[in-house]
């Protein structure tokens, strides 16, 4: 049957200001039917479109989905789990807490995928403790341009180029992953509000012996005071949670998050809301106490279509590490935003431990900030463009995986290693053909 | 490619002396360092600069028929441009039928080969499907006047041309824009007596900017002239020529 409707698809990403027609595919074998047009140009493996930027966009070209890669086996004796790159984290730590296991590094949402994951070298709430996500994996099997499957064990430069990859080096089709033994899938979360910039700081840094899980909100809004919210966790024991909890709590397989209708044209995130939104959040009750693993992680998964909030014209994400643990380059942050009076509804401090194993991972030892701007803001370019400079003059990187301003030169400056890993990608792939919207604005290819 | 804020990276201006083409980069949104390419006849003894751009200039001539593809096709095999701003233009001397020659030339730069050349950076573009065009057309495409009819019927061609490309590049991510401009103060129009409503090539870009932000379709340059050439379009051919 003679089909008229067009091959081609809006994609975008999960901050919805890149939008790029191409054709997605479910595996490798459907490839051959594609026009050498298309060919040309390129593919790139995509999971959910949960990076925020164009990294998982391929205009004109092919998006090769992970989501029939859905095998899942837990091996108790060695404590690793075997995925298809198409698992999301969900799954995974559904799969694996009904034998005692979780993954040890899980991001704030759970529905990206392994593939994803690997491919941004994720991090999480405990990031100064236990590393990367890419720390966690043994093996990966690598799909090359010409359908053939390899295996890379943690030590190879392969390894190294395909973690923080962005997967421009191959389509993931398998991950090994170490997982850790848990007794009971319950955090014991404690909440501190701080005052200001400097002692939110000083007590992230205080409670990450007792708790490996620390993170904290910060308000950008109004007078920008740099107050805010830390958060802590730790796994419970059964004791503790014998009140609370029966003693064989599981997570309910299906969680339902809640889904806000009439979103999507209109921008709700002005920034009176951001303010009213930003105070409520400040005052709210503190709470210490225990609360489920699922919960405590991911707490914007509550909220299915959160991205939809900020209407039409979407959200920029700007996350930014800087190797320092002074409170000074933050404070200069805040002053500038508050000079372009820009506000940021989430924003996110974190301290980084340790760096990550690949080229292009975008850990380094030090703060990261994470921010969400509307795409409207007055002066947002102005502004980011003064936080690239002053970055690169601190040593600092932004996120790839929640890019989309970047700029070439700017990415030379911030990732020191882009050579070694642009060799690797010349002799991974020597005819480019994995490539994404973002590699062609970032000439990563 | 686009970044997240809608700013240009890679910019080609074929016809890259225009004033109107170079004032409409000035104001358009780029990237810092955004590469822009110039193509035109000894463009490189040219001193041209636009802040915070890259300049590459490349020595083309639209008339030489091997290099009229050839020359845009090594570039968009490079990279992928996300906006073409098509600016040739040639006016020559008032329409006398005794020059045939010179009509040709005109008919041929402003219509023959501009169309071949938009023709193919559409197909292109088609692709990648991405990218914005803009067309420099002109409001002496929409009634012929005694003094420029050739010029006229030349861009009345590649404006219809470029209205029909609108309508087959729909939903494929293309972009194609016409601007129409009335007179300009350039080298082209050096010398000639200014019509009503004419502008500064300064202006006349910072309007075709604001075109292609707001995503017309098709725009007169100033504004204003879009009433009075429907005006000019609807009276009779008699009020006209004593008008004239």
């Amino acid at each position: 049957m003679i089909s008229f409707r067009s091959p081609f698809t809006h994609q975008m990403g999960w901050g919805r200001t890149n939008c790029s027609l191409g054709i997605s595919l479910d595996n490798f074998e459907e490839l051959p039917g594609v026009t050498q047009e298309v060919l040309s140009r390129g593919a790139i493996p995509s999971g959910r479109f949960r990076s925020y930027g164009d990294s998982a966009l391929n205009s004109g070209g092919v998006n090769i989905n992970s989501n029939k890669f859905k095998k899942i086996d837990i091996q108790t004796d060695k404590g690793i789990a075997i995925c298809g790159s198409g698992v999301t984290i969900g799954e995974l730590e559904f799969a694996a807490h009904l034998h005692g296991f979780l993954p040890a590094v899980v991001p704030g949402t759970g529905y990206v995928t392994l593939g994803g994951a690997f491919a941004s070298d994720i991090h999480g709430k405990s990031q100064q403790s236990k590393g990367n996500f890419s720390d966690h994996v043994t093996q990966i099997t690598l799909i090359d341009s010409h359908g053939i499957a390899h295996e890379y064990t943690s030590d190879s430069a392969e390894f190294k180029a395909t973690a923080g990859g962005m997967g421009l080096t191959g389509f993931i089709s398998e991950l090994h992953i170490l997982l850790e033994a848990v007794e009971i899938p319950v955090i014991y979360q404690k909440e501190i509000r701080v005052k200001s910039l400097k002692e939110m700081l000083s007590s992230l840094v205080k409670v990450e012996n007792e708790f490996p899980f620390t993170v904290a909100w910060i308000d950008l809004s109004g007078k920008y005071h740099g107050r805010g919210v830390v958060t802590a966790g730790r796994y419970a024991s059964k004791d503790e949670v014998r009140k609370k909890y029966n003693l064989d709590y599981r997570f309910q397989k299906h969680d339902k998050p809640i889904t806000i209708p009439f979103l999507g044209r209109v921008n709700v995130m002005k920034k009176f809301m951001i303010r009213v939104f930003n105070s409520l959040w400040y005052h709210k009750p503190v709470k210490c106490g225990l609360i489920s693993f699922r919960k405590f992680m991911h707490p914007l998964d509550s909220i299915s279509n959160w991205n939809l909030l900020y209407g039409k014209s979407g959200f920029i994400q700007y996350q930014f590490v800087i190797p320092s643990l002074e409170s000074d380059f933050l404070e200069e942050v805040l002053l500038i935003l508050r000079e372009f009076e820009i506000s940021s509804a989430v924003t996110v401090l974190k301290k980084f431990g340790r760096g990550g194993s690949g080229y292009l991972s975008f850990p380094i030892p030090g703060w990261t900030l994470a921010m969400d701007f509307p795409a409207g803001t007055k002066n947002l370019s102005k502004a980011i463009e003064i936080l690239d400079r002053k970055l690169i003059a601190n040593g600092g990187r932004v996120y790839l995986t929640k890019d989309s301003l970047l700029n070439i030169d700017a990415m030379k400056n911030m990732y020191n290693e882009l050579e070694e890993w642009k060799q690797m990608k010349r002799k991974m792939d020597p005819a480019c053909f994995w490539q994404s919207d973002q590699s062609r604005r970032l000439e990563l290819c | 490619m686009l970044n997240a804020l809608k700013q240009f990276q890679n910019v080609l201006l074929i016809g890259g002396k225009s004033e109107i083409g170079l004032e409409t980069l000035r104001n358009v949104q780029m990237v810092a360092n955004a590469k822009v390419f110039l193509l035109g006849r000894q463009i490189e003894v040219q001193d041209i600069s636009i802040e915070g751009a890259q300049i590459f200039r490349l020595n083309y001539d639209i008339s030489d028929s091997a290099d009229r593809i050839e020359v845009i096709s090594k570039l968009m095999d490079e990279m992928d441009f996300d906006l073409v701003v098509l600016a040739v233009g040639y006016l020559g001397n008032q329409p006398n039928l005794s020059t045939l020659r010179q009509n040709q030339e005109i008919l041929n730069l402003n219509f023959n080969h501009s169309a071949e050349v938009l023709a193919f950076v559409a197909h292109r573009l088609k692709v990648q499907k991405h990218g914005k065009v803009l067309i420099l057309s002109s409001v002496a495409s929409v009634r012929p006047r005694k003094g420029n009819y050739v010029y006229g019927a030349a861009k009345a061609g590649l404006d219809f041309l470029a209205r029909g490309l609108q309508l087959d590049l729909e939903d494929s991510g293309v972009e194609i824009y016409i601007a129409r401009p009335g007179f300009v103060h350039s080298r082209m129009t050096n010398g000639l007596i200014p019509a009503p409503f004419a502008i500064s090539a300064e202006k006349a870009g910072e309007l075709c900017a604001k075109g292609i932000t707001k995503s017309k379709k098709v725009f007169y340059v100033p504004g204003v002239l879009r009433f009075v050439m429907f005006i000019v379009s609807v009276l009779p051919t008699r009020i006209l020529k004593r008008l004239n």
